[in-house]
C-alpha cells in the first residue's frame, strides 16, 4: 500500500517535469531556422501550391488568415491534442502517428540498454568485490587498470573498434539487430541470434558504466570491511567468505543501486552514438534522423519517451534500494 | 491522319544480339593490355578491368500495321535484352535511411522511391541505360494531330498481385487519386498544365484516353516515371470514403499490413522492420517474361538493408553482406586494388546527373522591415555579368578535381553533362579556367587593387568582399568552397566561406533572401522538363532571383520564352533546340557558376548476374527483374 502510494506520487511529480522538458524542447527546435519542407522547397518539380498545402497540413500556416503560426500556438495545439485525444501528432515525413514510428525503436533501445546494464553490473560487481578483497595486490591493480581504460575510452571509439573487429573476424555481426534469416529460425535460434547481435553494442555501452560500478563497489566494500560490525562478525568466528557476502556486500551495495538511476541516463544518451555507428535500430537513431529532417512531433515523442524511460528507471532504482535496505523508508 | 508509334518491345535489340553470336550484353572489355609492372594506364579515363555500360542501341520506331484503327497487340510482354538465368536466390542492397511510406503517390525521396518503384509498375517503362521511354504496361500509345489527346493501349492479361486486372479503370483511378482535393501528392504537380488538370476516359477495358487542356510535352516521360495504375483493393475504398484525402494520406503507410498492399511490379512487400530492413518477395503474377520465356523476376527476394551512413554501406559490401555499392571518387583506388581478388566488378558510368554550382543573390529590393535582401553596394557587382564571368573564369576545376576527387571529376559545362544522352548541349557557352581573362574583366569593371592589400576595390572604394554559404552536412562542398576561396583570392576577390545547416540555408535562399552568394547542388534528371522551374523567372527554384513578377533581365525573358516553347511542342527536336539555347544563355550569363561533374563508379558483387548499371537511380538495380543469382551464398 505504502509502495503504491509512493509510486503514484512519483508519477504525479513527473507530470510538471515532462511539461517543462517538452516546452523547452519545443522552443529549442523552433529556435533553429527552417522546417521539414526544406528539401521540397529546393525541388524544382514540387509546385509552390503543394508546398503551401503541406504548410497548412503541418499546422505551420493558419488556413484562414494565411499567417505563419507561432511556436507557442503550435505547442498549445500539440498539448491540447495529447490531453483530449492522447494524440501525440503525426510524423511529417511518414504521415504516421508518431507512436507507431517509435514503438519498435523503443523496444530495441530497451533491449540494448538492459543488456548493457546487465553486462555492466554482472561484471562490475563481482570484480569490485574481488578487487576489494585483494586490495593492493596485483589482481586489484590490474582490475583498476582495465576499469580506467574502460572509463577513459569514448563510446564512439570503442564502437568503431568493435565494428573493425567484426569486419575482420566475422565473430560478431556487422551491425544490426537480427540476421536476415531470423524469422526462419527456431525459438532457440532466434534467442541466440538476438544475443549474438546485441553483444557488440551492449559491450560498448556496458564498459563505460562497468568501470564506474566497479570502482564504486570496491570503495564501498573497503569502507564496510573496516567497520565495527564486520570486526565483530570476524571476532565471533565467522568465515571470511560469509563476512564478505552477508555483512560486507549487503551493506556496500546501496550506493551502487543509487548509481543505477544515474547511469541509466548515461546509457540512454550513449546509445545515440552507438546506435548510429553499429546500425542498431533504436530510439537514438530515430532522434538523430528526426532532428536532421526537423520532424518536430517525432522529435517530441522521442524526447518524451526518453524522459519517461529515465523517470521509470530512477523509480525502479529507488524501489530496489528500499527493498535491499530496510532502513530506507518510501515516502 | 493519326500518327501511330508502336514500340514492339526490344525485339530488334535482341535480334542484333543474336547476330553477335548470342553473347550476353556484357559491356565490352577494354582491350588495352595490362602491364603488370606499370600502373594500369587509363584509356579514355577508364582503367583496364573497369567496365563501362553499353546496351545495344534502342530499337528503331516501328510503325505497325493498323487493323480497324486498333494497333496489333503484342501477345506477351517480354524483355529480350538480358539473357536468361536460374530462378531463386536473393539480392541484398543497402539503403541510406528508412523508407517514408509504401504509398508511391506520396513518395518523393529516393529512400522511398527506390523501394516503391520495385513494387509498382509505371504505365510505360524507361531504359535507364539508353534513356529511352519504352513500352510497359501499355504496349503502344499515340497522340492526335492537335497533340491534346493521348491514347494508351494496355496489354491484355496483365494483373495485380491480387489477381485483379491492370486495365483502363486502374489508370483512371490513378488520376482520381492524384486530383483528390486535399491529398498532397507530387503526382498532381506532374500531371497538369498551368494548374489545369487532365481528363481521362476509358473507351474500352484496355484503352485509356487522356485529354490535356493544352500541349503537355512531358507526357511520355512522366507516364514512364510517375503514372502508376492503381488496383481497386484499398484504393477504391479510400477514394469513396467520406474523407478521401485523409484515407489516401494514410493508405499503404509504413505500418500497413504487407499482405494488404497490392502490387503491380516484380515484387510485393513481405516485411518491414523499422531501422533494419525491407524485404520484398517475388510477385508470381508479374507479367514480364524473359528472353528464355520464363516469367520474371528471377530473384525470389530483395532485401533493402537500412544503414545510417555511407561507411556502413561500404563495410557491408566489402563484408559480402550486400551486392552493390556506389564507390566514392576518393575510394576508387582502394576498390581498384581489390579488383584482382575477383569478388566484385567495377563500373565507370560517367558523370552523375546532378550538378554543383554557386550563384550570387540577384534579388533586388527589401523585405517588410525595409532591410535590403542583399547589400546594394555588393549586389551592384553581382548584377554585372562580367563580374560573374570573372568568378567563373577564376575557378581551377582541374585543380579541384585533383585535390578532392583524385583527378576523376571533369570540369562542368553547365546543368547537363555527357550522362544525359539527348539533352546535353556540349557547345553551350561556358567560362573555363582562365584567371588572366578574369582579371581583365575585373579591370574593365573598374575594380582595381588601390591600397595594395591584394584585394580589389570597386570605383567607390569598397573592397570586393562577400560571404558564400553552403550546407555544412556536405563536407565535400565545404572543402570545394575553400578551394574556390583561394582561386578567387588569386584574382583579387575576397570570398569568405560560411557553413550553415541545410535547413537554415534553405530559409535564407528561399524565404528571407538574406545572403550574398551560395554554393549548392541539384540532383539531376534526364528530362529537362523536370527542372524548368530553375530557368523560369517566376519559379520558386529560380535560385538566383526566385518568384519574379516580370523577368528582370533580357536573358531571363528569353529563357522564359524558351521554357514555354519547350512545353508547347511535342517535337523532340524543337524541344531540344530550345533547351540547347537555355543552356547557352545560362552559360553566357553565368547566373549559375558550375564547378565539376562528379563521376559515378559502382561495384557489383559476383553473386548476381545480368548487371547493367546506369547512371540514373537506382543505378545498379534498375533492371531488377532480369537479375539472377549466379552463385550460392
Amino acid at each position: 500500500m505504502e509502495v503504491a502510494r509512493f509510486i503514484l506520487r512519483r508519477l504525479l511529480q513527473a507530470i510538471p517535469l515532462l511539461l517543462g522538458i517538452s516546452l523547452l524542447s519545443f522552443l529549442l527546435i523552433n529556435l533553429a531556422p527552417g522546417d521539414p519542407l526544406a528539401r521540397q522547397r529546393l525541388d524544382p518539380t514540387v509546385s509552390s501550391e503543394t508546398i503551401r498545402q503541406f504548410e497548412i497540413q503541418f499546422g505551420f500556416v493558419d488556413p484562414e488568415t494565411g499567417e505563419r503560426t507561432s511556436w507557442l500556438w503550435q505547442y498549445g495545439v500539440w498539448l491540447k491534442n495529447i490531453v483530449t485525444d492522447f494524440n501525440f501528432g503525426h510524423s511529417f515525413s511518414t504521415r504516421q502517428p508518431v507512436w507507431s514510428v517509435i514503438w519498435d525503436r523503443t523496444l530495441a533501445t530497451l533491449w540494448l540498454s538492459g543488456c548493457a546494464m546487465l553486462i555492466g553490473l554482472g561484471i562490475a560487481l563481482p570484480l569490485g568485490i574481488y578487487s576489494a578483497v585483494r586490495q593492493y595486490r596485483w589482481q586489484d591493480v590490474s582490475c583498476s587498470f582495465f576499469a580506467f581504460i574502460g572509463l577513459s575510452l569514448p563510446n564512439v571509439f570503442l564502437a568503431l573498434l568493435v565494428l573493425m573487429f567484426a569486419a575482420k573476424t566475422e565473430i560478431l555481426p556487422l551491425g544490426g539487430m537480427r540476421s536476415l534469416d531470423y524469422f526462419e529460425r527456431s525459438a532457440g535460434g532466434k534467442i541466440l541470434d538476438l544475443l549474438w547481435h546485441v553483444t557488440g553494442p551492449a559491450l560498448v555501452l556496458g564498459t563505460a558504466t562497468m568501470a564506474v560500478y566497479m570502482r564504486q563497489m570496491r570503495g564501498n566494500l573497503l569502507d564496510v570491511l573496516e567497520s565495527d560490525y564486520v570486526r565483530t562478525a570476524r571476532a565471533k568466528g565467522l568465515g571470511e567468505s560469509a563476512v564478505v557476502a552477508k555483512h560486507g556486500v549487503r551493506n556496500a551495495v546501496n550506493p551502487v543501486i543509487t548509481l543505477f538511476g544515474f547511469t541509466l541516463s548515461d546509457i540512454l544518451s550513449g546509445s545515440i552514438l552507438v546506435e548510429n555507428v553499429l546500425q542498431w535500430p533504436g530510439l537514438g537513431r530515430t532522434v538523430v534522423e528526426a532532428l536532421v529532417s526537423k520532424d518536430l512531433y517525432l522529435v517530441m515523442a522521442s524526447v518524451i519517451m526518453s524522459s519517461v524511460l529515465l523517470i521509470v528507471g530512477n523509480l525502479i532504482a529507488d524501489l530496489l534500494l528500499a527493498w535491499s535496505d530496510p532502513r530506507i523508508r518510501l515516502r | 491522319m493519326l500518327r501511330l508509334i508502336v514500340h514492339l518491345t526490344l525485339a530488334t535489340g535482341a535480334a542484333m544480339l543474336g547476330a553477335c553470336g548470342g553473347e550476353p550484353p556484357r559491356p565490352s572489355a577494354p582491350e588495352a593490355p595490362v602491364d603488370a609492372a606499370a600502373p594500369p594506364a587509363a584509356e579514355d579515363g577508364v582503367d583496364p578491368g573497369v567496365q563501362t555500360m553499353h546496351l545495344p542501341d534502342p530499337p528503331a520506331e516501328i510503325v505497325a500495321p493498323v487493323a480497324d484503327g486498333e494497333p496489333v497487340a503484342s501477345p506477351v510482354w517480354q524483355d529480350t535484352v538480358f539473357p536468361g538465368g536460374p530462378h531463386g536466390g536473393r539480392i541484398v542492397v543497402t539503403a541510406l535511411g528508412d523508407p517514408k511510406s509504401f504509398n508511391m503517390m506520396v513518395a518523393n525521396e529516393t529512400s522511398t522511391t527506390d523501394i516503391t518503384n520495385r513494387l509498382y509498375e509505371r504505365l510505360l517503362s524507361f531504359n535507364n541505360v539508353t534513356q529511352e521511354v519504352q513500352p510497359g504496361l501499355a504496349h503502344a500509345w499515340e497522340h492526335d494531330e492537335s497533340g491534346l489527346v493521348w491514347t494508351f493501349h494496355l496489354r491484355d492479361g496483365l494483373v495485380f498481385s491480387d489477381g485483379s486486372p491492370i486495365d483502363a479503370a486502374s489508370v483512371a483511378r490513378f488520376f482520381r487519386a492524384a486530383y483528390t482535393e486535399g491529398f498532397v501528392n507530387p503526382s498532381r504537380d506532374m500531371f497538369n498544365v498551368g494548374g489545369e488538370e487532365f481528363t481521362v476516359e476509358t473507351p474500352s477495358a484496355l484503352t485509356v484516353v487522356i485529354r490535356t487542356p493544352s500541349i503537355y510535352s512531358a507526357m511520355e516521360y512522366q507516364a514512364s516515371q510517375n503514372l502508376y495504375p492503381l488496383p481497386a483493393a484499398g484504393w477504391e475504398e479510400a477514394l469513396t470514403s467520406p474523407d478521401p484525402a485523409a484515407a489516401l494520406n494514410t493508405l499503404y503507410s509504413l505500418d500497413a499490413d504487407p499482405a494488404s498492399i497490392v502490387c503491380s511490379g516484380p515484387y510485393t512487400l513481405h516485411q518491414y522492420l523499422s531501422g533494419e530492413r525491407v524485404v520484398l518477395r517475388r510477385n508470381p503474377r508479374y507479367g514480364l517474361f524473359g528472353a528464355d520465356g520464363a516469367r520474371l523476376p528471377r530473384l525470389d527476394e530483395v532485401v533493402f538493408r537500412i544503414v545510417p551512413d555511407i561507411e556502413a554501406m561500404r563495410l557491408s559490401f566489402l563484408g559480402g553482406q550486400s551486392d552493390a555499392y556506389g564507390i566514392l571518387p576518393d575510394e576508387y583506388a582502394t576498390f581498384y586494388d581489390g579488383l584482382d581478388e575477383g569478388r566484385y566488378q567495377m563500373w565507370s558510368l560517367g558523370p552523375a546527373l546532378g550538378t554543383e554550382f554557386f550563384w550570387f543573390n540577384l534579388k533586388t529590393g527589401s523585405n517588410d522591415q525595409g532591410d535590403p535582401y542583399c547589400n546594394p553596394a555588393k549586389q551592384a557587382w553581382f548584377l554585372e555579368a562580367d563580374f560573374r564571368r570573372a568568378c567563373a573564369l577564376a575557378v581551377d576545376r582541374e585543380g579541384l578535381s585533383e585535390l578532392l576527387y583524385a583527378g576523376r571529376a571533369t570540369p562542368a559545362v553547365g546543368m547537363e553533362n555527357e550522362s544525359n544522352r539527348f539533352w546535353f548541349n556540349r557547345d553551350a557557352t561556358h567560362y573555363g579556367y582562365d584567371p588572366e581573362r578574369a582579371q581583365e574583366l575585373l579591370e574593365g569593371l573598374g575594380m582595381t587593387d588601390r591600397d595594395g592589400d591584394g584585394i580589389r576595390e570597386d570605383a567607390q572604394g569598397n573592397p570586393i568582399r562577400f560571404t558564400m554559404i553552403t550546407n555544412r552536412e556536405n563536407e565535400l562542398r565545404g572543402q570545394t568552397m575553400v578551394l574556390i576561396q583561394e582561386d578567387l583570392r588569386a584574382i583579387g576577390i575576397d570570398m569568405q566561406p560560411s557553413n550553415i545547416d541545410f535547413n537554415a540555408l534553405i530559409t535564407r535562399i528561399n524565404d528571407t533572401f538574406q545572403y550574398e552568394a551560395c554554393f549548392l547542388g541539384l540532383t539531376g534528371s534526364v528530362d529537362p522538363t523536370d527542372g524548368l522551374n530553375v530557368y523560369r523567372s517566376s519559379g520558386r527554384t529560380h535560385l538566383w532571383n526566385p518568384v519574379q513578377e516580370t523577368p528582370a533581365t533580357e536573358a531571363e525573358r528569353r529563357m522564359d520564352a524558351l521554357c514555354d516553347e519547350m512545353l508547347n511542342t511535342l517535337d523532340r527536336e524543337e524541344q531540344r533546340r530550345a533547351y540547347f539555347e537555355i543552356q547557352d544563355i545560362l552559360g553566357r550569363e553565368c547566373f549559375l557558376v558550375f564547378t565539376v561533374d562528379i563521376p559515378v563508379f559502382i561495384a557489383t558483387g559476383n553473386r548476381i548476374g545480368n548487371w547493367a548499371p546506369g547512371v540514373m537511380r537506382p543505378r545498379a538495380f534498375w533492371n531488377l527483374p532480369a537479375l539472377f543469382q549466379a552463385a550460392a551464398n
